[in-house]
């Protein structure tokens, strides 16, 4: 048999579809469709993910991390730098309360000498203003506190007005000099997680340094973040990190949260995964009674003359025809809810729309498990249309 | 084509024997036309079935153009049946997909004998000579019964074969249309051998030879 004529008998037989033959139509356009969605708008999916995650930070942040050694180094550096995507940058140390004081059991002193990275916000009583004022926590609540015999620092809230004895011990942790503060304030510790720390103003700080050298025990070997850099959008943020970290800067910038963009792409799988194995189950259904459907005109066929493998090539056209017509319709249809997407969706929805592919290669790979399937399920049935006898004719 | 003790059972569901045919030993001939008559349920439908390689005998041998039938391969009879083989099936068994030219070309679309042209220009004669010329372009379902009937009979002898099996082919046709079929196949029947089975007594005036088939039993008149 010629192709021509093949592929005429073949457009024939789509002008007359049976029921079933419009249902298996429709199901595999939406299948398809289901196919050329998650494919198609993932990009756009994950670019809605990004905006939401970036939307939850007004800028991306990168921290300079590293020990109290390390800041005038890298005060320099930033104000080297010039980059116009650099929002802003906050400066983890404060003038007033640059030191902050370890405090343990026995109201020892450990100096800080590192900057610390906030300046408490005052819930109690007042800000330091004078050489000996002290801030404490609210509730020295942690563990370090608990098996106190000195209790001062329990529920420094109603400590507010009363002094505080602190020593300050040198590296053989021997006193080297005591000090008596005045509790004015106390912060919230919870808030902060930094339940043994007071503060004092920088220049008492630097003056007990003086008076008594460096003798004084150091706490300096802790890395901590130094400065904040604001950046303006999620793009800008590899030359800068770059940038920094040529010039000897350790630098860690925060991760998205990026959970939704791992959901979406779970999700498309997952739909994935119950789509082919629907789809397959649908097409073996389809294909495995198939022959009894067509069994009037395979009967006539046979009876006709026609020899088996040119019966089943007729069938096997007639189905690559049938599902791609089924293909042509779902890439219209998708092609038309993009237009749809595009013109009314980013009116409300700030991503980029234009992202919306049309990626032909899995769809082409289910056209092709079909056509295999379509073989296959031939192949088996040939034995079935060879038994057939033809002389059911008169009974149909 | 030659039949020997060909014998036809059929199981019904409820698990009864119908014996069909009943040993039939007959040799038809080439350039004759043959009548085979009987009442309802006789076998009629299963003899030219048989005749027509379209069923199997349980029983028996089928010589065709001396060729034994059950020793043939599937390919070999599809041959056979599109070549040598015009059927007019008792209910028409037309493509209901494809017109009347159409389906009346089904048949030459695996046989090589002619270009389309000559074939088609040959369709359109066959068309004329049966009243349907302005029916080429309709679907069955736009024909009556007569007219598919006709169309079903274009068909068997569009591949010119050198048998026509007719299973009533006049059954749903008025006097003149039944006339004009009747002269056709007594034309056709010249070089070839014509079979028709039918009710109607009106072939015995045309039939060289009429056979009665009798709870299927054969029997030359
Ligand atoms: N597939 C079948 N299964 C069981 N019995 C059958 C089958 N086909 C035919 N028969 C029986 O075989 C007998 C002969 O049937 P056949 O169709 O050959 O009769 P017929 O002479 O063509 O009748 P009609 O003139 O009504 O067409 C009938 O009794 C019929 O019931
Ligand atoms: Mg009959």
């Amino acid at each position: 048999m010629k192709t021509k004529e093949l592929f005429l008998l073949g457009f024939k037989s789509l002008k007359f579809l049976s029921l079933r033959k419009k249902i298996f139509l429709v199901i595999q356009i939406v299948i398809m469709l289901l196919i050329l969605i998650p494919f198609g708008f993932y990009s756009v999916f994950s670019n809605a993910a990004e905006t939401i995650i970036n939307n939850q930070y007004e800028f991306r942040e990168i921290s300079l991390y590293g020990t109290s050694n390390d800041y005038e180094k890298y005060k320099s550096v930033l104000n080297e730098y010039e980059n116009n995507h650099i929002v802003y940058i906050d400066e983890l140390a404060t003038p007033n309360i640059r030191a902050y004081t370890s405090v343990d059991s026995r109201n020892n002193f450990i100096l800080k000498r590192k900057i610390e990275g906030f300046v408490p916000e005052v819930t109690n009583g007042n800000e330091l203003n004078n050489k000996y004022d002290i801030i404490c926590p609210e509730m020295a609540t942690d563990v370090n506190f608990e098996e106190l015999n000195y209790n001062d620092l329990i529920n420094l809230e109603e400590k507010i007005g009363k002094t505080i004895n602190l020593n300050f011990l040198n590296s053989d942790d021997e006193l080297v000099f005591s000090q008596e503060f005045n509790i004015v304030g106390t912060y919230n510790a919870d808030f902060y997680y930094s339940y043994n720390t007071c503060y004092i103003l920088n220049n008492t700080f630097d003056e007990i340094l003086s008076k008594n050298n460096s003798d004084l025990k150091e706490d300096s070997d802790t890395v901590k973040d130094l400065f904040i850099l604001y950046v303006d959008s999620n793009e800008n943020v590899e030359e800068i990190t770059n940038y920094l970290e040529n010039n000897d800067i350790m630098v860690s910038v925060p991760k998205l949260d990026d959970k939704i963009v791992n959901y979406i792409l779970l999700l498309s799988i997952f739909i994935m995964i119950i789509l082919v194995i629907t789809s397959i189950i649908i097409l073996i259904n389809y294909f495995k009674n198939y022959y009894k459907e067509e069994y009037y005109n395979i009967a006539l066929y046979k009876a006709l003359g026609f020899k088996e493998k040119d019966i089943i090539k007729i069938i096997f056209i007639e189905n690559i025809l049938l599902i791609f017509v089924a293909l042509i319709v779902s890439i219209v249809l998708f092609i038309f809810l993009k237009i749809i997407v595009t013109l009314y969706l980013h009116q409300f929805v700030a991503f980029r729309i234009a992202e919306i592919r049309l990626s032909i290669i899995p769809l082409f790979i289910y056209y092709l498990i079909i056509i295999l399937l379509n073989y296959v399920f031939l192949k088996i049935d040939i034995n079935e249309i060879s038994s057939m006898s033809i002389k059911r004719i008169g009974e149909l | 084509m030659k039949m020997e003790d060909i014998v036809k059972t059929y199981i019904s569901k409820n698990g009864n024997q119908v014996k069909a045919l009943n040993n039939i030993n007959y040799n038809f001939k080439k350039g004759k036309f043959y009548a085979i008559m009987g009442q309802s349920g006789s076998g009629k439908t299963t003899l030219i079935n048989i005749l027509g390689l379209v069923d199997v005998p349980t029983r028996g041998k089928y010589f065709f153009n001396g060729l034994e039938v059950q020793k043939l391969s599937n390919d070999k009879l599809s041959e056979i049946r599109n070549n040598e083989i015009g059927f007019v099936f008792q209910h028409f068994y037309l493509n209901n997909r494809l017109t009347a030219l159409e389906n009346v070309l089904l048949p030459t679309l695996i046989n090589k004998k002619h270009t389309k042209e000559e074939i088609i220009e040959k369709a359109k004669k066959l068309f004329n000579n049966l009243g349907l010329e302005s029916r080429m372009n309709h679907y069955p379902n736009e024909l009556s019964g007569g007219e598919q009937q006709r169309v079903s009979l274009i068909r068997a002898l569009i591949n010119e074969p050198s048998v026509i099996l007719a299973d009533e082919p006049t059954g749903n046709l008025d006097y003149n249309n039944e006339l004009e079929i009747l002269k056709l196949l007594k034309e056709v029947s010249k070089e070839k051998c014509v079979i028709v089975v039918s009710h109607n007594p009106n072939i015995k005036k045309y039939a060289d030879i009429v056979l009665n088939l009798d709870k299927g039993v054969l029997n030359e008149n």
